[in-house]
């Protein structure tokens, strides 16, 4: 485990749960230096590793990039908003020089040669990598359960002792309401998935920031659990170089923070043009800057009521309310629109996600990287026992399902179904858009964080089918979508809500998101090992 | 939310029903919701409140939209049978022409089949959210070279400059006798 040279005191463990921007001029009036920040998050990674949010440790990049963060404040340059912020890297983006895993046997031995835009992005801005957190297998799944190096739990609930305070400016003001106990049984809260390490990550305060991927809500999902801010952003704005494929045509690299403005000062630093990802377009979001009192003066927010569907939890409704009348309240213009095609988002997602995986993994043959299984007397045979021990059953059973759909046979009926599908689905937003509506309100998630021994009664594939009902849509239209943590119910655990809006209006949602995140004042976990 | 003429009084007893009906009439049969309770008060006073709830009521719906998906229009259902799955195993190799797959497959088509009844004729199929933007290729310039050292030493089987992989020639199915093995998987389904 990691070594903790400097002595770190009660006092900058606490500053591991402020926003960035009060860490960033701590740091540059020296009043924090970088090296003792990255020992702090190092030495809160060790006290909740027992959540396994990470699957690798990376102290010693981190303590070097902090080192060089140090001397810059000390030479009075500095890189900007990020520089010496502690961030977490979802294990499915490449890291040159540090094992990239994808929670799967097939890459648990791969390290690349070459590391993704964002995370190169994220060292160019001085922010220091602590960590690759778990995920579900290649991103599939919803719940951080299947992974091979096992599941990450959420924090809430956990055994872990945390505080929660009433409001991030007054750091003494505790809010005694909601339990905080370990549940009984040994059981515990899923983080949600497939990005679950990451939101733990920033959650617990390990991190400041983490990069994850969402294809289907699998940041806005964990967010939501986690009760931390999760932005899926617009398709495009992000370069997926480096990420490794999905679904090209819906994954995006997500950003978590535990404040909305810590997510905008990274999507400046990530967002952009990239010459080696030819799915980017250029944006003006490097030079991002939300407005210190965002207004909700003449925006019309829609409430799409298809997102109201069975088997959803009336705290969750009753949320959804409670927001959507404050903000008609203050100054917007809130009503109810209909986006028909919702309930085809889950199945079209089923079609699609399986085709394009089954283009994208047979990559993994074992012969130029990654697990191998010998078979010397046939190539075919190679193959097949490698990716059978290398990949598990969610993986193999979407490989089949996707090949079956492509089949030629098949293809129209399927494959060109969905993508009719796709563009109908894209098509309710469109005709939401061009009625007037600025910005869309809904639920995230169908409940609370669910306890593993329920989650786990449950396929893999039924799972996500209910869990992803909210959050597929936006990844089918590629529109822009924020988990915005809103309270805790009476168990102590986060519930959320989601914003959407137009593509390319990022800046505007996280204004929006901003004006909620101020009003509504969740409660902030202080923890206390 | 159930509409009442104005003015007009109403039973507490037939606004119950009314509610109900109108409720059942958006639903599908199968499902219907929690009756909706009507705390006693005379008529006249109890249409005031309904008005005066109308009024404030949220724009949040209060109660689901059932996404039901009528199973009587789909197409009929697609045989899984043996020599598909041979076939698919065969695209795929993953060795999962088993049970566990055969009962994966099958449920994945079994939702797959209801975007059957999506009608999308004169739909044009949409491949990237980007359709109408103009994107940029990369210039075909080399940028990065001289790493043959690092790439080698990602794979486990290397000779000198070479990737290593067993003979192409042979056709795993054919070899593993498949056509055997899930002939007697099958009698136990």
């Amino acid at each position: 485990m990691s070594q903790h040279p400097i002595n770190i005191g009660g006092l900058v463990m606490n500053r591991l749960m402020g926003s960035i921007g009060d860490v960033v001029s701590q740091l540059k009036q020296r009043a924090l230096s970088s090296m003792e920040l990255c020992e702090a998050a190092l030495q809160r990674q060790d006290s909740v590793a027992r959540l396994h949010p990470f699957i690798t440790c990376t102290s010693d990049v981190a303590r070097e990039s902090a080192s060089l963060s140090q001397k810059r404040y000390g030479s009075g340059e500095n890189r900007g908003p990020l520089d010496g912020i502690p961030v977490a890297v979802k294990d499915n983006f490449c890291t040159s020089g540090i094992q990239t895993t994808c929670g799967s046997v097939m890459l648990q031995n791969y390290v690349p040669t070459y590391s993704a835009t964002v995370v190169k992005r994220l060292q160019k801005a001085g922010a220091v990598i602590v960590g690759k957190t778990n995920l579900d297998e290649f991103g599939m799944g919803s719940g951080t359960i299947d992974s091979t190096f096992g599941p990450s739990k959420n924090i809430y609930r956990s055994g872990i002792k945390y505080d929660l305070l009433l409001s991030n400016r007054e750091p003494d003001g505790l809010d005694s309401r909601f339990p905080t106990a370990a549940v009984e049984d040994e059981d515990w809260y899923v983080a949600g998935g497939s990005s679950g390490g990451s939101a733990v990550s920033v959650a617990s305060g390990s991190t400041f920031l983490a990069l994850g991927s969402d294809t289907g809500g699998s940041v806005r999902n964990p967010a939501s659990y986690c009760g931390v801010v999760g932005l899926k952003p617009s398709y495009g704005l992000v370069s997926r170089c480096g990420l490794i494929s999905l679904v090209n045509s819906m994954d995006v690299p997500g950003l978590f923070g535990r404040y909305v403005d810590d997510v905008a000062a990274m999507l400046s630093v990530v967002s952009g043009l990239d010459p080696q990802d030819a799915t980017t377009v250029p944006s003006d979001l490097q030079s991002l800057q939300l407005p210190e009192n965002p207004s909700l003066e003449g925006l019309v927010i829609g409430i799409p009521k298809e997102y109201h569907c069975p088997g959803m939890k009336k705290e969750v409704i009753d949320t959804w309310t409670k927001v959507a009348d404050l903000m008609e309240n203050c100054g917007a213009q809130v009503r109810e629109v209909s986006l028909p095609h919702t309930k085809y988002s889950i199945i079209c997602y089923s079609v699609l996600n399986p085709c394009e995986v089954a283009s994208n993994f047979t990559r993994y043959t074992g012969v130029f990287y990654g697990h191998r299984v010998e078979s010397s007397h046939s190539m075919e045979a190679m193959y097949a026992l490698t990716r059978s021990a290398g990949l598990n059953d969610v993986v193999k059973g979407r490989i089949l399902a996707g090949n079956y759909f492509l089949l030629k046979e098949n293809k129209n009926r399927y494959f060109k179904q969905a993508l009719k599908v796709r563009r109908l689905i894209s098509q309710d937003f469109d005709k939401v858009w061009s009625s007037g509506v600025d910005l869309l309100l809904t639920p995230v998630t169908l409940s609370t964080a669910v306890r593993y021994s329920e989650f786990n009664n449950v396929d893999n594939r039924t799972q996500q089918a209910t869990q992803d009902f909210c959050t597929q849509a936006a990844n089918m239209a590629g529109v822009p979508a924020v988990n915005i943590p809103i309270s805790l119910n009476t168990e102590g655990l986060p519930i959320s809500l989601q914003l959407m809006a137009p593509w390319g209006q990022d800046a505007a949602l996280l204004s929006a998101a901003k004006w909620i995140e101020q009003h509504v004042n969740f409660p902030r976990l202080q923890v206390l090992e | 939310m159930p509409k009442f003429d104005k003015g007009k009084s109403v039973k507490i007893s037939e606004m119950a029903l009314v509610c109900q009906r109108q409720i059942v009439l958006r639903c599908s049969w199968r499902k219907l919701p929690p009756r909706i309770s009507v705390s006693y008060t005379i008529p006249q006073q109890a249409f005031a409140t309904a008005k005066k709830v109308a009024d404030k009521e949220s724009k949040v719906p209060q109660h689901p939209v059932f996404p039901s998906i009528n199973e009587e229009d789909l197409l009929p259902k697609t045989v899984v049978d043996l020599k598909l799955v041979q076939l698919l195993e065969k695209l795929s190799l993953v060795d999962f022409a088993n049970m566990e797959g055969l009962v994966r497959l099958k449920a994945a088509i079994s939702m797959a089949d209801k975007l059957s009844v999506v009608n999308t004729e004169g739909v044009e199929p949409l491949v990237t959210v980007l359709e109408n933007r103009s994107l940029t290729l990369a210039e075909d310039e080399v940028r990065s070279g001289d790493m043959s050292e690092e790439l080698l030493a990602c794979a486990k089987e290397t000779i000198e400059d070479y990737f290593v992989v067993p003979p192409g020639n042979i056709t795993y199915t054919e070899q593993k006798g498949y056509h055997h093995e899930l002939e007697n998987s099958d009698e136990d389904t």
